[in-house]
């Protein structure tokens, strides 16, 4: 039993700053101005939110009351697992107003990444805080394996090896995702085409990722308001976007992938049934979804883990414009992280919005009713979401 | 000119790990081995996996293995790196399931495969005082 009850929890407002790459603004003013956003968009004065869940390294709750000018705040937490936080905030910030700890629960993520300090910005070594410090500074940094692109094509590499699967599948993943850049003027990649010359060149930097295989580095930031479904549907604002189900999942070894016994387990494999079961749908009966995807390998990983096809199929599945927009499953129609920007998911969340309101413009799915947003972080956490209008 | 760059080093005092860089150094590889259960575990953990017990000591495992996942970098995380690439990050696995994490570099690191059989090699650096593990293919 999840104790939560499907469409207890809507999505009652989506904020978002401009994506740019090169910003004046501190990480904490991007993470504000997003969550007063999202605040106007849900129509409720930001000194009203009584919740909080942080996914960013940046900002305290201290921090939100500041810039929000809360004045009762009942309800707080952080998440660190990465690109996984985003609907794993979504997740908690559910089951909070759903059992009354708070009514007005602000998720929020962002960071000011290309400006700043994350790994690329210097050539100094690691940046990005990561699980199992020890670890990686021991037995890791010293080999070279610094960089998530490293880490996660030993995953990339034995997939291959067990599975075979066709190579043909992150050049998939990452043209459709500029495709559906061009429709969404908030990308950064709106105006950039891609061809298949273009990602066949793009330069190799660790076996299997190519150049055009990464997500980009960008400055930004996402929020969401979270309230009961009534409550939503009471304020008269925009029609509320429910919450069918959520569910958060870890893989076994969740700091460690050289010893994880299957190297392919995933924690969304785990969170997917979970929220599937809650939910009470089948996956064929999605309009759209909207994956994470830091690297196009791992569009393909989610797919399979969550049961759209068999491990080492999913560049099958993808083929054939199933994937694009007027296909069977339109995935990532803003563009994610691939060409979108990186706002670790959250933007996935908030396109996700879109689509359920009818608000996505030229990427509109035709007759969107129901959407799956994912997040992906650390070593492999995963983090799901279920959301219909 | 300026300085050399460094490479990033291990703590080879942390006590969780002091006894598997001191094997590096002795040309063995010690693992962890829980007092209690005798699970084996790697990497080292401040409790044993199995029984939660606290109590441990460092086997020496044979140096032969067999590649169970590798990455081969073209593109340097890191400025020590820049003038090894392309340079290989070698997951090998032993016979008992144990898998460790070196590196292979040279001319034939593109040749490494998922199933390649390979052997512990121990690189000495004098500067730093610090032995790292490479693993390297075996010709048979």
């Amino acid at each position: 039993m999840s104790g939560y009850q499907p469409d207890t929890a809507a999505i009652a407002g989506i904020g978002e700053t401009e994506y740019t790459r090169g910003t004046d603004k501190s990480g904490l003013q991007l993470l504000m101005e997003a969550s007063l956003k999202a605040c106007a968009d849900a129509g409720i004065e930001s000194d009203a939110v009584d919740g909080l869940v942080m996914t960013s390294r940046v900002g305290t709750n201290e921090d939100f009351v500041a810039g929000l000018g809360i004045t009762d705040l009942k309800f707080h937490a952080h998440i660190k697992i990465g690109g996984a936080s985003p609907v794993a905030g979504l997740h908690l910030a559910c089951h909070a107003v759903a059992s009354g700890i708070a009514e007005r629960v602000l998720v929020s993520a962002g960071r000011n990444a290309y400006s700043s300090m994350r790994l690329g910005a210097t050539d100094s070594g690691p940046r990005v805080v990561w699980p199992g410090d020890d670890i990686r500074r021991n037995l890791e940094y010293p080999y070279g394996m610094i960089a998530p692109m490293q880490w996660y094509s030993l995953h990339a590499n034995r997939w291959f090896h067990e599975t075979n699967a066709s190579r043909e599948g992150m050049a998939t993943v990452a043209l459709n995702t500029r495709r559906h850049a061009h429709l969404n003027p908030r990308a950064w990649f709106r105006d950039r085409p891609m061809s298949r010359e273009d990602y066949d060149a793009s330069p190799m930097l660790v076996t299997p990722f190519k150049l055009l295989d990464v997500c980009l580095e960008t400055d930004g930031a996402a929020a969401i308001l979270v309230t009961r479904a009534d409550a939503a549907r009471r304020a008269g604002g925009k029609p509320p976007v429910y919450v069918a189900a959520t569910a958060e999942g870890h893989p076994d070894s969740p700091d460690d992938l050289s010893n994880r016994p299957d190297i392919l387990g995933m924690g969304i494999g785990k969170a997917a049934p979970r929220a599937l079961d809650i939910a009470g749908i089948r996956l064929d009966e999605l309009d759209f979804a909207e994956i994470y995807d830091c690297f196009t390998f791992i569009v393909l990983r989610q797919l399979e883990e969550i049961g759209f096809c068999q491990r080492g199929e999913a560049p099958d599945f993808v083929a054939n414009g199933r994937i694009a927009l007027g296909g069977e499953l339109p995935l990532n129609t803003h563009g994610g992280l691939l060409s979108q920007a990186h706002i670790s998911g959250m933007n996935h969340v908030v396109e996700a919005v879109r689509q359920l309101r009818g608000d996505a413009g030229q990427a509109q799915v035709a007759g969107a009713h129901l959407g799956l947003v994912t997040g992906y972080g650390d070593f492999g956490d995963g983090a799901i979401a279920i959301l219909h209008n | 000119m300026g300085n050399p760059v460094q490479r990033p080093l291990p703590d080879i005092e942390d006590p969780l790990y002091q006894a598997h860089f001191q094997g590096l150094k002795d040309q063995q590889l010690r693992v962890q081995q829980c007092d209690a259960c005798g699970q084996l575990q790697w990497p080292p953990r401040d409790l044993c996996k199995q029984c939660h017990g606290d109590r441990f000591h460092w086997p020496v495992m044979p140096d032969q293995a067999v590649v169970y996942t590798y990455s081969v970098v073209y593109r340097a995380p890191h400025p020590w790196f820049k003038e090894h690439l392309p340079y290989a990050i070698v997951v090998a696995e032993l016979e008992n399931g144990l898998r460790l994490l070196g590196n292979a570099f040279g001319a034939d690191v593109e040749k490494i495969q998922c199933g390649v059989r390979v052997k512990a090699h121990f690189q000495h650096d004098e500067d730093s005082g610090v032995c790292f593990l490479r693993w390297v293919p075996t010709t048979s």
